[in-house]
């Protein structure tokens, strides 16, 4: 790839996280109930993947830098799922982090 | 030729996405934190997400995310051997850095008078729920100094990386780990700015 497309594409994609920053903004005014976090999280998931694809290099990455991440989301994942489950069957009302 | 892929280059980028993966364990729990505290007091935690400065957290959004651009633009310009373009690249992202951890003070400066420090002293005014209010701004106090921790760590390897930068080949590679560094502290206040400034908005 030669350089002026780099530095073209290193462009765009700050244009493009710059209107994603807008639009996050104006849409979290709008009510929309449960659905504004759910709307946030997802222009914030577009705009990391942005990030990590184009200025991380992920997108061109040789496969062992494609992989040497998953492992730590994919416990998270678990962790997250588990302490969730404990969470929301509890039956006596609990106090946060305890 | 297999090992050729995995040259000094790649090295370096496969140390720092593995130290990277650890950092994504380390900040992952804050956001099951707040999952958590939001679920259980979702309106009094709503309230006082919504009195955060939402014009300060904008700004210093953008402010990170053109830094990361910056730094990205100083990677593709190091390939080139454009060393001078490199530094001033590399100036930018200081300076954005800089700027963002003046704004971030500012911030805490205004939530220090208005008496939002966690603790005995803690009231919220706008606030229904002040033990709802306290938990969020534990949580704001605490993810926002962590990354600020990260950011401080950052601006000191990238102001070390652009002193001694000459455009050689270990110059090159030691840019490309802190621009990795850099862009992951940039993807964590991606996820941290929503949270804390955005929820609750929509009146």
């Amino acid at each position: 790839m030669s350089s002026s497309k780099q530095i073209r594409i290193v462009i765009s994609v700050w244009a493009a996280l710059m209107l994603c920053l807008g639009l996050t903004i104006a849409l979290a005014a709008i009510p929309m109930g449960p659905f504004n976090t759910v709307v946030s999280m997802g222009i914030s998931f577009i705009k990391a993947m942005l990030v990590v694809q184009f200025y991380m290099h992920l997108r061109t990455a040789i496969v062992a830098l494609r992989l040497a991440s998953l492992p730590a989301i994919a416990l998270l994942g678990a962790l997250f799922f588990i302490a969730t489950v404990d969470y929301l069957t509890r039956v006596e009302p609990f106090s946060p982090w305890q | 030729m297999r090992t050729a892929l995995f040259d000094e280059s790649n090295q370096v980028r496969f140390g720092v996405w593995v130290f990277l993966a650890s950092e994504i364990m380390f900040f992952g729990p804050v956001f099951l934190g707040y999952a958590i505290a939001r679920y259980a007091l979702s309106s009094g935690f709503d309230e006082a997400a919504s009195s955060t400065n939402l014009v300060i957290g904008a700004f210093n959004t953008a402010i990170l995310l053109t830094s990361s651009a910056a730094v990205a633009m100083a990677v593709v310009l190091s390939r080139e051997h454009e060393d001078q373009k490199v530094k001033r690249s590399l100036e930018v992202t200081i300076g954005m850095g800089a700027l963002f951890m003046i704004l971030k003070a500012v911030e805490y400066w205004q939530d220090w008078q208005e008496g939002l420090i966690p603790g005995d002293q803690f009231f919220l005014a706008s606030s229904s729920d002040q033990r709802a209010a306290e938990l969020f701004y534990s949580l704001y106090f605490f993810s926002t100094l962590l990354h600020s921790v990260h950011l401080l760590i950052g601006l000191g390897l990238l102001t070390g990386c652009r002193i001694q930068y000459a455009g050689t080949a270990r110059n090159l590679r030691r840019l490309e780990g802190y621009a990795l560094y850099w862009h992951f502290v940039d993807v964590i206040w991606i996820f941290l700015f929503p949270l804390l400034y955005l929820v609750g908005r929509a009146a």
